[in-house]
């Protein structure tokens, strides 16, 4: 603080994405959603010992107040309308993280008549967790890649970004 | 009582009806009946010998035929018995059960949604786990999986040939020293193959 006391109450040299970043990437509120056995791992992250709180995760029950969508296990077709449904009443930006082997890529399932191969084949997804199911601490850092992907984005150069987001 | 017993006391008190006991290579016997003769003896399990519990019900593919398979339990006596029908694939009609055991209703739904057998008289014969729009009904052996469910491809690469292209371009002794040729070899889209690099980087 001592190089920014001239300034105190005054002026703060920052960058613009920054600052709009900076927030952003520590409230990252997350849905409160879960379709198979990693939402009890999720839960297990949300509690005291991995304590996402600490980062301004938590948890929110509409998909309207919710910046991330944890895709926690395996979706079935008959979900997946479902899910595509929540995906869009999520407010921009917002992200996805495909949480263990069955959101990847249908996982044990895959062969299997009502699984979807992969969450990716329904909507947008910004970051893959691999583990079945993964343990809490990998799901803290996938969470915490997150951050790191956010902290990186340039809102100064939005309109690149958004060509990025539609070529995937 | 055994399953022979009441097979016998169903046959006496039924005559001009074809009950049949039934025996595999492992567990217990079972009874089987016509589907038209299904409600006729469920009823005399029911009302005169006590097997008030409906305790499951499914459905089997058996190649030609489908096969229900009724467990029938009785709550005072813990006395368990099997009943058996056979229906033609073609044209699977057994009535249903929802009047005598209510509990029937959602086991026969499941029937229905995933192999397809018809009930006749239920009250609310719709699908239980598929969505309502889906084709077909997949624990059929014949089941053919849709290419595309709205709009979400269905199929999947085949993994084993997927791996063996790997293994092909990625042997653990030709990690770092892969030619040119060899990286022709590459599947397309694994552009990051490590092989694919010179030493010195």
């Amino acid at each position: 603080m001592s190089e920014l006391e001239w300034a105190e109450g005054i002026i703060l040299p920052t960058k613009i994405d920054w600052l709009l970043n900076w927030p952003r990437r520590n409230s990252l509120w997350y849905l409160l959603f879960a379709t198979a056995c990693c939402g009890i791992e999720l839960m297990q992250t949300g509690g005291p010992r991995t304590d996402l709180d600490r980062f301004g995760m938590v948890f929110r029950a509409t998909p309207r107040q919710a910046d991330v969508l944890l895709i926690a296990g395996a979706v079935t077709y008959k979900m997946a309308d479902a899910v595509r449904r929540l995906y869009d009443q999520m407010p921009e930006p917002k992200y996805v993280l495909a949480m263990g082997s069955c959101a990847n890529c249908g996982g044990l399932f895959q062969k299997g008549y009502s699984v979807v191969k992969g969450i990716d084949k329904v909507i947008p997804v910004d970051m893959y967790l691999p583990g079945c199911a993964p343990r809490p601490e990998a799901l803290n850092e996938a969470l915490l890649n997150i951050q790191k992907k956010i902290e990186n984005e340039r809102w100064t150069l939005r309109k690149n970004m958004d060509s990025e987001k539609l070529a995937q | 009582m055994t399953a022979g017993e009441v097979c016998s006391t169903l046959q006496n008190r039924l005559p001009e009806i074809k009950i049949e006991l039934q025996r595999g290579q492992v567990g217990d016997p079972w009874i089987l009946v016509q589907p038209a003769d299904l409600l006729t003896v469920l009823q005399i399990l029911k009302q005169d010998l006590g097997l008030n519990y409906l305790a499951c019900l499914s459905a089997i593919d058996y190649g030609t035929n489908l096969g229900v398979v009724y467990q029938l339990r009785s709550l005072s006596t813990k006395f368990e018995i099997m009943v058996k029908t056979l229906t033609s694939k073609n044209n699977p009609l057994v009535p249903s059960l929802t009047n005598l055991y209510p509990a029937a209703g959602w086991f026969e739904r499941e029937a229905y949604d995933l192999l397809g057998v018809n009930f006749q008289d239920h009250p609310d014969l719709r699908r239980i786990m598929m969505p309502e729009d889906w084709v077909g009904h997949p624990l059929r052996k014949d089941y053919q999986p849709p290419a595309e469910y709205h709009g979400i491809p269905c199929d999947r690469p085949d993994t084993h040939q997927l791996l063996q292209q790997l293994h092909i371009t990625q042997q653990p002794d030709k990690v770092g020293t892969t030619t040119t040729s060899e990286v022709g070899k590459t599947p397309a889209g694994n552009t990051d193959n490590p092989g694919s690099k010179s030493p010195l980087e």
